[in-house]
């Protein structure tokens, strides 16, 4: 047997060593491994004497590692091979062509980009990209004068003072339409339109992408009483879950392995069948996190979102100094405005897991989020596994404003001043973007009914803690006028090209 | 005896003809290799076909340095285990002042010998080469030939104009016109 093995050339045998780990690996993936497999050797040797020359699957690896969209986008003009890689459905940035880097079940979105307050006159939109720390201006004429209530899957949901709602993919253009506001049964005959944009809904959530057919929109609204209603794409109304009596102060919503769950201000956790008529069940509270906790004036102290990270369903707690008069309210030099008082800020965060939900619902505490970390405010809530070399920060939850503020009589208070990164690990919330069109110039030109002083938000809050800037889309429950608009937006786009 | 078991030695060739002998353990690091070494051929002379000898010298200094993590993370107290950042700052030392044209051999390399962290590294390097540029830039950095028509390019263009506001030659073209 050696001196037959001896006879036969290393060539030959490497080759053959190749075939059989083919067979080994049939299964795999990894567009760059089956290349070398199938090489025959005269193949590899040509490849050898044009070196410079990427071979295809090299490329389309890049292609799954690349994060920003931007430099896919430039990829793609290069030339066309490159092109034809940096465009395959297989890449969709968003949606696709990531699940081979990050294998774990991410509901995708892995790109958000922060979506920056409308503009005077001008239908021009800016996104910040917190990985690049850039700023793009996009023409974005369907925007225009709309409130932005949600975004997922690199959609938006917008409402206009025509009380239309549908959702908008700002790549594509795409538009799926919901039933209008009127259909939610909800008196706002009083309401003027603008107030009707700006305050009644509070969040729309949806539980999976809407070019899927399952996908279903939940509504929050109105900004202060949060109740549910939920829809479908291309439905003519809308149908209230939880009753107005029943169950109602939502505040998050969540598909979690195929079933609708839901978080309440009093930490209440439990599922809704969708499907005809919305029936929900409350399966369990979670802990109290302090005594003030259930008492109406604090209300507003807490904040819950629902996420799933690595298969776990976690509840993530915001919790917010909340001024409940005006001797209360918070003020500081660094203000962009500093006449402006606000109501509140993010204090801190906690997570809970979801240990089991039999026989009774229990929850532990995580001090830790591993490699990832988690985005919440007020679009659909999700996470994002930040790999090696990225420029995410691990273990931390980017949160956006979505609270709101009111009016006393002497000071005017909007939201869209909340927004940053928390560290899980030293509990230090810092600060990611502090530039222009953090609040909408409307509201600094003061035509906010009534108010003397018009203004508007935005501010670091001291040197080294801070929150950061940017409009919400949220507003007084006792009638001041709209806010900001912006939200976490992040890019599904490029497959339809 | 014993000794020459742990030492046992292969020959790698490389495609233009220079012979490196290694440490069997430091070859396995590849599974292109390690796959053949099983089925005992360890006294020829491997040839590399697809690499040449500055790339593959690369390519062993990367299998050695995981050789010696490796032999050494088994003993307690270990001082060459690497925490997550050093392994990153390691890796990062390791790809700094390779040029495109060594990243590519490195890959193809990487890719044929089956070497997955090297593979991996290389990627995020190449990624990083790219970020930020435009695409001239990338063009001049890998060789590539531009073989769209004018008017195929503008098209690309238009699709996402975001990107290429700041282009510098993008520029340039336009206000030719």
């Amino acid at each position: 047997m050696a001196s037959r093995s001896k006879l036969r050339p290393a060539e030959w045998r490497l080759r053959e060593t190749m075939v059989a780990f083919r067979h080994k690996t049939g299964n795999r993936e990894t567009p760059l491994i089956s290349f070398a497999l199938k090489g025959r050797f005269f193949c590899l040797m040509i490849m050898a004497s044009s070196i410079m020359k990427l071979p295809r699957d090299m490329i389309s690896l890049i292609a799954e590692h690349m994060t920003d969209p931007k430099d896919f986008v430039n990829a793609r003009a290069v030339c066309r091979d490159w092109k034809s890689v940096f465009t395959t459905e297989n890449y969709s940035l968003l949606s696709h062509g990531w699940k081979s880097v990050f294998k774990d079940r991410i509901p995708r979105g892995e790109m958000p980009w922060l979506m920056l307050a409308e503009r005077e006159d001008s239908d021009v939109r800016s996104f910040f990209s917190p990985s690049t720390l850039e700023v793009y201006d996009l023409p974005f004429p369907e925007l225009w004068h709309k409130k932005i209530a949600g975004s997922a899957y690199g959609w938006l949901v917008r409402m206009g003072e025509d009380k239309e709602i549908d959702l908008f993919n700002p790549l594509t253009r795409e538009q799926r339409k919901l039933p209008p506001q009127p259909t939610f049964g909800y008196d706002t005959s009083e309401w003027s339109a603008m107030e009707i944009r700006d305050r009644f809904l509070a969040k729309v959530i949806l539980t999976s992408s809407p070019s899927k057919e399952d996908c279903m929109a939940i509504a929050i609204y109105p900004l202060e009483r949060t109740m549910g209603a939920v829809a479908r794409p291309g439905d003519e109304v809308w149908t209230t879950v939880g009753g107005e009596r029943d169950w109602r102060m939502f505040q998050d919503f969540i598909n979690y392995k195929g079933i609708i769950y839901t978080i309440d201000f009093h930490g209440w956790f439990g599922m809704f069948d969708l499907s005809s008529e919305p029936k929900g069940i409350k399966l369990g509270r979670l802990p109290a996190l302090s005594r003030d906790e259930d008492r109406w004036n604090y209300w507003d102290r807490y904040n819950k979102y629902l996420v799933e990270v690595s298969g776990d369903l976690l509840v993530i707690v915001r919790r917010y100094y909340s001024a409940h008069d005006s001797s209360e309210l918070l003020y500081d030099d660094e203000f962009m405005f500093p006449e402006v008082a606000i109501r509140y800020r993010t204090l801190l965060f906690k997570v809970y897991k979801l240990n089991q939900l039999e026989p009774e619902v229990e929850w532990v505490e995580l001090k830790d989020l591993g490699d990832y970390s988690v985005f919440v405010g007020q679009s659909t809530s999700f996470v994002y596994k930040v790999s090696g070399g990225s420029w995410w920060k691990r273990n931390c939850i980017y949160f956006t404003d979505n609270g709101f503020d009111f009016i006393s009589e002497d000071n005017l208070c909007l939201g869209g001043h909340d927004q940053g990164i928390y560290s899980l690990e030293d509990g230090s919330i810092q600060l990611y973007y502090e530039g222009e069109n953090v609040v909408s110039s409307r509201y600094k030109r003061g035509e906010i009914g009534g108010a003397t002083s018009p203004l508007v938000s935005g501010a670091s809050f001291g040197r080294s803690e801070a929150a950061a800037l940017q409009g919400a889309g949220e507003t007084d429950p006792r009638g001041c006028e709209p806010l900001c608009l912006n939200f976490w937006a992040w890019l599904d786009a490029l497959q339809n090209y | 005896m014993s000794e020459s078991t742990e030492k046992k030695m292969v020959r790698l060739r490389s495609s233009d003809g220079e012979v490196f002998e290694v440490e069997e353990s430091v070859a396995k690091v590849a599974k292109t290799l390690q796959d053949m070494l099983e089925e005992d051929c360890a006294d020829a002379v491997i040839p590399i076909t697809c690499v040449r000898a500055p790339i593959l010298t690369k390519v062993i200094d990367y299998c050695k340095d995981q050789v010696m993590i490796s032999s050494s993370s088994s003993t307690t107290n270990n001082p060459n285990e690497r925490t997550e950042q050093e392994r990153k700052a390691w890796g990062q030392k390791f790809m700094e002042g390779v040029d495109s044209s060594t990243l590519c051999e490195l890959l193809v390399a990487s890719n044929f010998l089956n070497i997955e962290g090297l593979l991996n590294l290389g990627v995020d390097k190449m990624v990083s080469m790219i970020q930020g540029k435009y695409p001239q830039e990338i063009r001049d950095m890998f060789n590539v030939v531009n073989d769209f028509t004018p008017e195929e390019e503008e098209e690309i263009r238009n699709q996402n104009a975001w990107a290429f506001e700041r282009d510098p030659y993008y520029k340039k073209r336009s206000s030719s016109k």
